[in-house]
């Protein structure tokens, strides 16, 4: 304890946790309404949690002893199948998913009417888990209660079109190379005549890819392969964040592949409302696509056939607001949500 | 501040450490004490000021009954000590209980500012209430030092959550005592092993009851599975800070009581209580059963002795009703084992006993650790297949196949096994060179489950 106390001192902080996409406390400035009201004491200890010396080894080690001493079968609600890695969810939250799709109503209602309504569910990787008495969510509930919810979009089944390859093995995401007939499901069923064909795009690997349920899992599994997919119409997009009014042509962001989370190369990461126009695209059609971080890497994959798309991210826009950046006017539109974020509904705004 | 944090096990315990062997024998109780009340106002900045004034207030008491004890204004100063002590505890602990209780029986709905429990006040009240009672009844000398009582009352390692330790136990020490280095070494030991308990079987094991309430509907086997969980939870988690706490004492040359002796092993309530939670046990034994009769009175009296220190003790462990419903399902059973379940008990075979003893802790605990008495007849009523729940699904399955190592670790570890076969061990040289490896590798071990979790609270510091 002595020998740790010196090197808790001696060792130079960390900014931040790569394997848990954070950043790490830092000293707590001494003050005395802190210290007075104990939220020193409570800092200190987040603090010394956060720059443990070894801590990631440590956390390493408590990943061992669950999986391999214990016989968990879960560490922190990370299980290990075979090829891949699953965060457990068990609980089917019924008042989230009302929530969620009072949220998608009450939008429907205010902008939606007259438009061409679509949305489809994409199903978490642990739907695909074959492993035998796994816990998951009640994806049944989850469709049926869209389905009865929803009744004035149609409903595009993403279930029997993906398969568990389709996801990254270290990160809930899924493949942007994979997602051929799910794209061609969602053009078909949209109406879109367009055939895209990924086989015609030039491929760009980064490796390795660290998603995060590796840093969660905490142990030393094999890294992903992260593939993205272009064409050289590509370069003259144009991709406007309309909430920070910042404009460029950039689709991947190749410099947030050497971030904490290198899934953010799709159109830089999570960002509020993001439009996307392709002077190139063979109709002139405009798709806008409600959707979560799964959006991010099918949204490149659609634009060769809509001249523009429009993505929205409820969870960092009220949708109250949506009037002040859209006309809507003709666009299709697409609700397109995985069961994650269904699941936890109130985080829509 | 909490054992099993970094903030103590790498900065304050070291720290401490390294002030105390070096400060000079005459300054060791001020060292002491300086970290004991930094220890305290870490945790509970806005009780400190209460805290010391208790301790003043006992310190002050003590002297007074001492000095008047032969005269009437001797026993005024010890019931006027002794009723500010409970005054105190009274109102920051069941004020809030007894409030609530009147705005529903007078179907009141007035705005009441709800107080905060300060850490450890139900420990260091009884600790002093027994300090003043033996100086009234002679069995000890008042402390003339008022950093020795202050450190007595004060004493990090016993003072949030137990063991209650009587000053005639420690008294000695607190003026005079040795330390050597096997005495430390068998402190580490005995802290480690606690830390050991606490973080990788106790934390653990209370999951379970976390998948009780987050189900939205359990089934009868995982009620089961969170009700045994916590049991074995609770066991582990307060017997390791008694562990812990008699550890560190042995480190700073203090011999605390045993607090715990395995009481999952006992054939009867009787035989439980005695193992389970020693200090309390005596302490209501001494200070209140035996004043009030014990048993030498008529039996209606002693049906009235054992209803009152049973319901104290449901209520000394929280401002609730289901603790006082707890304390007085004990009371009863007690009662029924000393009018005819205990012979009952002794001719049954041992296993038949202690499935009794087991099944009626277990359901004890339900009853403990629910949010309230409807909660937790909603639960027991379930374990037992009568609210019409499923017996089993495929999401408690996962549970048990996930959680069934650590619960056979957990009930071999709630036995003696392990302290018998560790034993033999000593027989074998090699084993004092394993032990201190063994002991690295659970502080290690401890650490990494430590450094993965963020909530991490001991369970008794609700009380």
């Amino acid at each position: 304890m002595i020998g740790g106390l010196f090197l808790n001192i001696l060792t130079p902080d960390k900014a931040q946790s790569f394997s848990e996409r954070r950043p790490l406390s830092n000293l707590p400035p001494l003050t005395l309404h802190g210290v007075f009201t104990g939220d020193y004491s409570e800092a200190f200890e987040k603090y010394a949690l956060d720059q443990m010396v070894l801590r990631e080894d440590l956390r390493s080690l408590k990943a061992f002893m669950q999986y391999r001493i214990f016989g968990k079968l879960d560490n922190n609600g990370i299980y290990l199948g075979d090829s891949s890695v699953y965060k457990l969810e068990t609980y089917t939250d019924h008042k989230q998913i009302q929530y969620f799709t009072d949220k998608l109503n009450a939008v429907y209602s205010k902008y939606l009417e007259r438009l061409n309504v679509h949305y489809a569910i994409i199903p978490d990787k642990n739907f695909y888990m074959d492993s035998e008495g796994v816990p998951k969510l009640d994806y049944d509930f989850i469709v049926n209660h869209l389905y009865q919810s929803l009744s004035n979009m149609d409903e595009i089944d993403l279930f029997n079109v993906l398969k568990s390859d389709d996801y990254y093995a270290t990160d809930l995401h899924w493949k942007q190379e994979n997602l051929q007939s799910v794209v061609d499901h969602l053009m078909m069923a949209m109406g879109n005549e367009t055939k895209i064909d990924f086989s015609t795009y030039d491929i760009h690997e980064f490796h390795p890819f660290y998603g995060a349920y590796y840093g969660q899992s905490a142990l030393s599994l094999s890294p992903d392969k992260l593939i993205y997919l272009k064409k050289p119409w590509m370069e003259g997009i144009t991709v406007t964040h309309l909430d920070q009014m910042i404009v460029s042509n950039v689709l991947y962001d190749v410099e947030k592949l050497e971030s904490i989370d290198a899934y953010d190369v799709f159109l830089s990461g999570p960002s509020a409302i993001v439009e996307m126009t392709n002077p190139q695209a063979t109709t002139e059609k405009e798709l806008i696509l409600f959707r979560d971080s799964f959006g991010s890497s099918i949204a490149p994959m659609l634009l060769e056939a809509y001249q523009k798309i429009t993505l929205v991210d409820l969870r960092y826009i009220p949708s109250d607001q949506l009037g002040e950046y859209i006309a809507f006017e003709n666009q299709d539109v697409l609700f397109l949500f995985s069961t994650t974020v269904i699941n936890k509904g109130f985080i829509i705004k | 501040m909490v054992f099993s944090s970094v903030t103590f096990l790498f900065y304050y315990l070291p720290l401490v450490l390294m002030f105390y062997y070096a400060a000079p024998k005459a300054l060791k109780n001020a060292v002491l004490l300086v970290s004991s009340f930094l220890f305290y106002f870490a945790g509970e900045p806005k009780f400190f000021a209460l805290f010391f004034v208790s301790i003043l207030l006992n310190y002050l008491a003590g002297r007074a009954i001492e000095k008047y004890r032969t005269t009437p204004h001797g026993k005024g100063v010890f019931v006027l000590s002794v009723a500010t002590n409970l005054l105190l505890l009274g109102v920051f602990k069941y004020a809030n209980f007894f409030v609530d209780g009147l705005q529903t029986l007078l179907q009141l709905n007035m705005a009441v500012v709800k107080l905060a429990l300060p850490i450890g006040i139900s420990f260091y009240t009884f600790q002093a209430i027994s300090y003043l009672v033996d100086v009234y009844r002679g069995e000890v000398p008042a402390q003339k030092s008022f950093i020795n009582l202050a450190l007595y009352i004060s004493l990090f390692p016993q003072l949030i959550a137990g063991p209650i330790v009587r000053y005639k136990t420690i008294d000695d020490a607190l003026d005079s005592r040795t330390h050597t280095s096997e005495l430390f070494v068998e402190g580490i030991q005995r802290f480690t092993v606690g830390l050991g308990k606490k973080i990788l079987l106790a934390n653990q094991l209370g999951e379970t009851w976390g998948l009780i309430l987050q189900a939205k509907e359990p089934t009868v086997m995982l009620l089961w599975l969170g009700a045994v969980g916590f049991t074995l939870q609770i066991y582990f988690d307060f017997s390791a800070y008694s562990d812990m706490a008699i550890g560190l004492g042995k480190m700073f040359g203090f011999d605390f009581n045993e607090n715990f002796r395995h009481p999952f092993m006992s054939k009867s309530i009787t035989e439980f209580w005695r193992r389970w939670h020693i200090s309390l046990g005596t302490w209501f034994r001494d200070y209140l059963y035996i004043p009030l009769g014990g048993n030498r009175v008529s039996k209606l009296r002693w049906c009235i002795n054992i209803a009152i220190v049973w319901l104290l003790t449901g209520l000394w462990h929280g401002a609730a009703w289901q603790f006082v419903l707890w304390g007085g399902f004990f009371g009863v059973l007690l009662v029924l084992e000393k009018a005819f379940l205990g012979k009952v008990l002794l001719r049954l075979p041992a296993f038949a006993a202690h499935i009794y003893m087991m099944v009626t802790v277990i359901l004890s605990f339900v009853l403990f650790n629910s949010a309230s008495i409807y909660e937790a007849i909603r639960f027991i009523s379930g374990m037992f297949a009568m609210n019409g729940l499923p017996l089993m699904d495929a999401l408690t399955v996962y549970y048990y196949k996930s959680y069934g190592i650590l619960f056979l670790l957990g009930t071999i570890g709630s036995t003696d096994i392990i302290q018998k076969e560790v034993a033999k061990l000593y027989r074998f040289k090699a084993f004092e060179l394993i032990k201190p490896l063994a002991l690295f590798s659970l502080l290690i071990l401890s650490t990494a489950y430590l450094v993965d979790a963020s909530f991490n609270p001991f369970l008794y510091f609700r009380f």
